[in-house]
Parts: structure tokens; C-alpha cells; sequence
């Protein structure tokens, strides 16, 4: 078999992998910001809330209070812990994404190594597929039966909803902020 | 594709891996320090928070929010100063600038440190592994591993095959039995495992591989000589001096302990000799030989693989006139004048004759040779080994005394594995020897042997026997060169010096790329 034909069928699986990981995260495409922007960016994680009465709610997280969980989007909601069975919250883009692109790359640079692709070439796909996996995993942080002190840090207010606030001016962070 | 277009292709998708793994992939460490917690910050953990988190979030009761690029805590620990920007609740911009901040109205603060990815690690790794085989088989091909099957102990050696079975052997006509010394003594009773692999872009046509198992004395050392005869040394002696073209060396030839001794070649012709001039204490009344544990250099791996390349994509149809005979040596044949190594031994009258000469190849593992030195009558304790310069890698000398010719117990193998199960139809190829056992590039088969159950100690040896054809590259194909060629068949002297400078530009780092060139996992 030649290398171009090992090559096409890896390109094709990482390429769905590379799409798969770009659709895995619920927020708007953009939304989120790159780990090196996060340290200047003021808005919380986007959380992505399966309750036990209604349909999931997704996103930006803005506190967590001592009975309910405030999050927005287009507009303001308040969802009570005890509706919630679970939560996933994305801190940053993992660009995970990329690395698949990355690992793509690798994959095709082993053509340069000859018959030795047999063994380089499964490196790059399994190493690239699970440093993958670890890297979209990395900034998500799920609760089954959940401990909202874990998502509290990463919220717009970190310290709890305001006391005032005025709740019906809060829309989700445009993003880019 | 030419080399140069696969190295311009692998060498911007390196860099592009390079840069943009360090570059992309970062993980963020969050922390959020109460007023109280901070205020109580020394002088020292401020600057370390600055070093790690270069922007400060100030998040205030109102639920606004500073973010301070430049910041710093005032003494009295009751305000914080910096450039920033001041947002609103709804994340508004309000105001950019300097800001001095009251404690009293801030909820919290928050810390963001960017750390490099795990996942960037492994790419990095990945990369390496890449860039280094890249290297090593574009840019010096001639280094790619290469060479017949190796043999390992199973659960001993993991990087450097024990022996290698019939290097010479590169054509059907040159299929020949080749006996290695395992360096290793197995219990009565024992069930002895080999791993045979095809570690090399090679066919290996293998026709047996059983265990030669010599019993011995406790006290003595069974080795086989170039007859194949089997000898028990019960004496070993290391010499007392030993001096090459450097001086001394004898604290590497004194033991077997894979400190070789070795020279570079040299840079106008790649047949110059050198001598090593060996002086022993005492020649044993009778029956003594001189032991020489040693592999080639990767001179001779590098011409062969030359000679291939010159051979290009006619490679099958040479072959075949070899084979067929219609190609005439030259006398002094590239075989002929790289040699062997040849032990000389002086005279009664101060001359030196030859007492024997290893000419067994192969560049992979150490195998141990016997010569016998007693039969031309000389009482002298001095001994010389002339060998081509940069040709051989030595471990050990020593003056044996031989005590009796000892029959070795031959063992066919009684378990054949491949993969995690038996594999009764090699196991079957390798006990017919009508037939033969076809191995490919990455193939290993685990060989079982069971030790004879007589209460003696028995040293090992590995007898293969079969035939290599090598894989020609398309690095080489670029190379074919008829004229070239054939001056190594004809004119072979021409050749080495013609080939010596091209050698020595890649010989420092040949033993390091041919290592790292093999093609299956450790």
C-alpha cells in the first residue's frame, strides 16, 4: 500500500474528529475566549444546564447563589440547584480543534519517513487523537450531582450575585470584551 | 517525491508544529483571593502573583469590574493602584486608565496564570520522534538500520540484540549457517526463550534457528572456534599491555563490558590498516587461543548500502548476474581489502606470521572467536590484530587455554510465538528443512527451547541459517551510478579512496542514526 493510500483514510478520521471537536462546545462559535485572553476578558464560563423540568438552558454563567444558579443568554434565568441533574461549564477554547489540525500535519510529515510511517504514522493518530481528547477536555468542568462551589470561580461574579443588581439588564457578554 | 522537496515539506510541517504547539496550546489557573486573604499578602507572594498573573481583576460589590494590566497593593494594604479598565455590571466599558481602588468596596480578586498545555508535551514528543527518523533516514540513508535477523534473550535484552544470524548472507546463492555466541549460561531444565526479529526494510529467508547448548565445567567457559568446533577454556587471561595508534587501550579490551575499542577510518583511503600490539604474561604450555569478542564498525554497512544505491533500480537484474556469475572480481575485491581482523603471532626469529583472521561480519552484535595460536610452535607472548582502520568494534581480548573438544546438544525450538499466540506452522517451517520461514520488516517471533535436565551448566550459542535481501530505498535509487559500480567491482582500491571523504563526513554519526533507524518498538 502506498503512503498516500494509509494517509487518505487517516486525513479523512482525523478530519471528522477535528469537526467533531469544533461542534462539541454549546457556545456560540467566537464566544469563548482563547486561554491567553482570558486573564483580560471579564465574562464568566458558558454552562450548559440539564434540568429535571423543562429543556436545557445554556449560557454565560453569572453567579451562583445559595439556592439558584444565574445564567444568561438572551435573557436573565434563574434556575433553582435543585432543578439542575447536571452542569457542564467551558472556561476558555480549548482549540482542541487545532491540535487536530496539528496532529493532521504530524500524520502527513511521516511520509517523509518511508516505510518507518507503519509505526510513526499510528504514533501521530493515537498520541494526536488522545492529546486531543485531553486538551478538549481540559478547560470543561461537569457535575453530575453537583457542586456549584467548582463552577463559582468561574463565573461574572465570582463573589455571588450583587445585592441591587438591576437582573433585567444582564444579557450574555457579547464576547470579545 | 526527491529528497529534497520530502525534507522542504517535513521541515516547514515541523516548524509549523513547533511553533504553533508552544504557541496555542496553554491551560489557565485561576484564583480568586478574598480582601482579607490579600491584604494579608507579604511584599513577596504580590510580586510572585504579578510574575504568574500579569492582570489583576478587581470584581467589586456593585458588580463591577477593574481589570489591571500594571498593578500594585499601596503599603497601608487599604487600596490597590493600576492602568486599566473599569467595566460595569453589564460589562459596558465605563473608563480606561490609571485607578486607585478602596479595599472597603471590593468583593474579590482574581488571578489567571497560563500554563503550557499537557497535550503540548506530547506533540513536542511526537515532533521529536518524527524529526529525528526524518533525519536520520533522509538526510544519511546509508545509516537506516540494516541487517539480517537479530536475536535477543527473551526478558533480558531490550536495545541491543544479543547476536545476528547470517550478515554475509545478502542473496539466495550466499545462503549459509552461522553460529553466534549468546554469552549466557542457561540451568539444566530451563525453558530458554529467543525473540528473533526483522528489525531492517529486508525479506529474511530464514531455514532454522536452533540453540546449541555446549555443557561444561562450572570453572570453565565453552567457545567455538571458526570450524565450528567447541572448546572448554578453563583459562582465561587478559593481556597485560595493549597498545593501538592512540597508546594504551587495554582498559577496554581487558573486559567484556561494551566498552569497545575503536578507531575513526581514515580520510583518503577507506582500507588503511592499524595495528593493536597485545603482550600477555604467559602462553599456556598447550592448546592455546586467542578470544576476541567483537562486531564491525558500520564501514562495511555503509559501502554495501553504496553499492545498492549505485545499483539503483537495476538492483534485481545485478543480483541476478552475480548470482549467475557473469560479473568478474577484481582479485582484491572491496571484501578483500577491508579484511578482517588478522592475528599475527612472532616468531623464533622476531618475525610475525599469521596465526588466523576473523572474517565473520556484521555490525549489529558482539560475537565472540577463537584462534588458535599453538600450532605454529612460538613460545612468544606477543600478539598482533591488523585490521582496517575504523572496521572493527572490540570488547574483549584474552589468551584462553582450551582443555577438550566439547559436543554441543542441539535444540530445536519446541514453541513458536507470534503476537500473544503459538504459531505451529513457522514452528513447522523451521523444523523442515525443505522449507522456510519468511519474515517482513516489524515481524517478531518468540522462540522456546528446553535446556537438556543433565546436571551440568551449558553455555549457549544460536545457529541460523538462511539468507537477507534488502529493501532498496528510494533514497538510493537517486544514486544509481553504473560507472560507479562498477569501479567497486574492478577497481575496488579506486573505489575506497574515492568513497573516503564522502564516509567521513557522515562516520561520526552513523552508529547514533542507524540505532535510532530500527523499525519496531522497544
Amino acid at each position: 500500500m502506498s503512503n498516500s493510500r494509509i494517509i487518505s483514510p487517516v486525513s479523512v478520521s482525523l478530519l471528522c474528529l477535528f469537526l467533531l471537536c469544533c461542534s462539541a462546545s454549546h457556545a456560540p462559535r467566537g464566544w469563548l475566549p482563547n486561554p491567553d485572553e482570558v486573564p483580560f476578558r471579564a465574562q464568566g464560563g458558558w454552562v450548559q444546564i440539564t434540568r429535571t423540568s423543562g429543556p436545557d438552558l445554556g449560557g454565560e454563567l453569572i453567579a451562583i447563589g445559595r439556592d439558584t444558579v444565574y445564567l444568561a443568554d438572551e435573557e436573565f434565568h434563574v434556575v433553582s440547584k435543585a432543578d439542575v441533574i447536571s452542569a457542564r461549564l467551558a472556561r476558555y477554547d480549548s482549540n482542541a480543534g487545532d491540535l487536530g489540525g496539528y496532529a493532521f500535519l504530524g500524520t502527513v510529515s511521516t511520509i517523509s519517513n518511508g516505510f518507518v510511517l507503519i509505526f510513526t504514522a499510528p504514533v501521530w493518530i493515537v498520541g494526536g487523537l488522545t492529546a486531543m481528547g485531553f486538551q478538549h477536555n481540559m478547560p470543561l468542568i461537569t457535575c453530575e450531582i453537583c457542586d456549584f462551589s467548582k463552577l463559582s470561580p468561574y463565573a461574572r461574579f465570582p463573589a455571588g450575585l450583587p445585592d441591587g443588581i438591576n437582573r433585567s439588564q444582564i444579557r450574555m457578554s457579547p464576547g470579545g470584551i | 517525491m526527491s529528497n529534497h522537496s520530502r525534507i522542504l515539506m517535513t521541515s516547514v510541517i515541523l516548524c509549523c508544529l513547533v511553533i504553533g504547539g508552544c504557541s496555542e496550546f496553554k491551560k489557565v489557573e485561576r484564583e480568586i483571593i478574598n480582601t482579607r486573604s490579600f491584604q494579608e499578602l507579604s511584599e513577596e507572594n504580590l510580586e510572585s502573583i504579578r510574575e504568574s498573573s500579569p492582570f489583576l481583576k478587581v470584581h467589586m460589590k456593585s458588580g463591577e469590574i477593574y481589570v489591571l494590566g500594571e498593578w500594585w497593593a499601596e503599603p497601608d494594604g487599604e487600596s490597590v493602584c493600576g492602568a486599566g479598565v473599569h467595566l460595569s455590571a453589564a460589562r459596558d466599558t465605563l473608563k480606561e486608565g490609571e485607578f486607585h481602588i478602596g479595599i472597603g468596596q471590593v468583593a474579590v480578586f482574581e488571578t489567571n496564570s497560563l500554563k503550557t498545555s499537557s497535550s503540548v508535551k506530547a506533540i513536542a514528543v511526537f515532533t521529536g520522534i518524527t524529526a529525528a527518523v526524518t533525519t536520520a533516514c533522509i538526510i544519511n540513508p546509508k545509516a537506516c538500520f540494516g541487517s539480517c535477523p537479530t536475536f535477543y534473550i527473551q526478558g533480558m535484552d531490550r536495545l541491543r540484540p544479543r547476536a545476528e544470524g547470517f550478515s554475509a548472507s545478502i542473496a539466495p546463492s550466499l545462503e549459509a549457517s552461522d553460529i553466534d555466541d549468546l554469552d549466557f549460561s542457561a540451568l539444566p531444565g530451563e525453558d530458554f526463550g529467543i525473540e528473533m526479529r526483522n528489525e531492517a526494510l529486508e525479506t529474511h529467508v530464514v531455514r532454522h534457528v536452533d540453540l546449541l547448548a555446549v555443557p561444561r565445567n562450572r570453572a570453565s567457559r565453552a567457545l567455538a572456534d571458526a570450524e565450528g568446533i567447541f572448546w572448554e577454556a578453563e583459562y582465561l587471561q587478559a593481556p597485560v599491555s595493549a597498545r593501538g595508534s592512540e597508546g594504551d587501550c587495554l582498559e577496554l579490551l581487558a573486559y567484556r563490558d561494551s566498552r569497545e575499542r575503536f578507531s575513526k577510518a581514515d580520510s583518503s583511503y577507506l582500507g588503511s590498516k592499524e595495528i593493536i600490539e597485545l603482550e600477555f604474561r604467559d602462553l599456556p604450555e598447550e592448546n592455546a587461543a586467542l578470544m576476541i569478542s567483537c562486531r564491525q564498525t558500520l564501514l562495511s554497512t555503509y559501502l554495501l548500502y553504496q553499492a545498492y544505491a549505485y545499483m539503483g533500480s537495476e538492483a534485481g537484474a545485478w543480483f541476478a548476474r552475480i548470482a549467475r556469475g557473469e560479473i568478474n572480481q577484481s582479485e582484491d575485491s572491496i571484501h578483500e581489502l577491508l579484511g578482517g581482523i588478522q592475528i599475527l603471532i612472532e616468531d623464533s626469529k622476531g618475525g610475525w606470521k599469521t596465526a588466523g583472521r576473523i572474517s565473520e561480519y556484521g555490525p549489529l552484535a558482539v560475537d565472540t572467536h577463537l584462534i588458535h595460536l599453538d600450532e605454529f610452535g612460538s613460545r612468544s607472548q606477543k600478539v598482533r590484530l591488523k585490521m582496517t582502520r575504523g572496521n572493527w568494534r572490540i570488547d574483549r581480548v584474552a589468551l584462553a587455554s582450551l582443555s577438550k573438544r566439547i559436543e554441543p546438544v542441539r535444540i530445536h525450538p519446541h514453541l513458536v510465538i507470534r503476537g500473544k499466540n503459538p504459531d505451529r506452522n513457522s514452528r513447522e517451517l523451521l523444523l523442515d528443512s525443505q522449507r522456510v520461514l519468511t519474515t517482513l520488516p516489524g515481524n517478531t517471533y518468540y522462540l522456546r527451547y528446553k535446556i537438556p535436565s543433565e546436571e551440568v551448566v551449558y553455555d549457549l550459542f544460536v545457529e541460523s541459517r538462511g539468507y537477507y535481501l534488502e529493501w532498496i530505498r528510494k533514497e538510493w535509487v537517486e544514486e544509481e551510478n553504473p560507472q560507479y559500480l562498477a569501479q567497486m567491482f574492478l577497481s575496488p582500491e579506486r573505489a575506497l579512496r574515492r568513497l573516503a571523504p564522502q564516509y567521513k563526513k557522515v562516520e561520526d554519526k552513523m552508529e547514533y542514526h542507524f540505532w535510532r533507524s530500527r523499525y519496531v518498538k522497544q
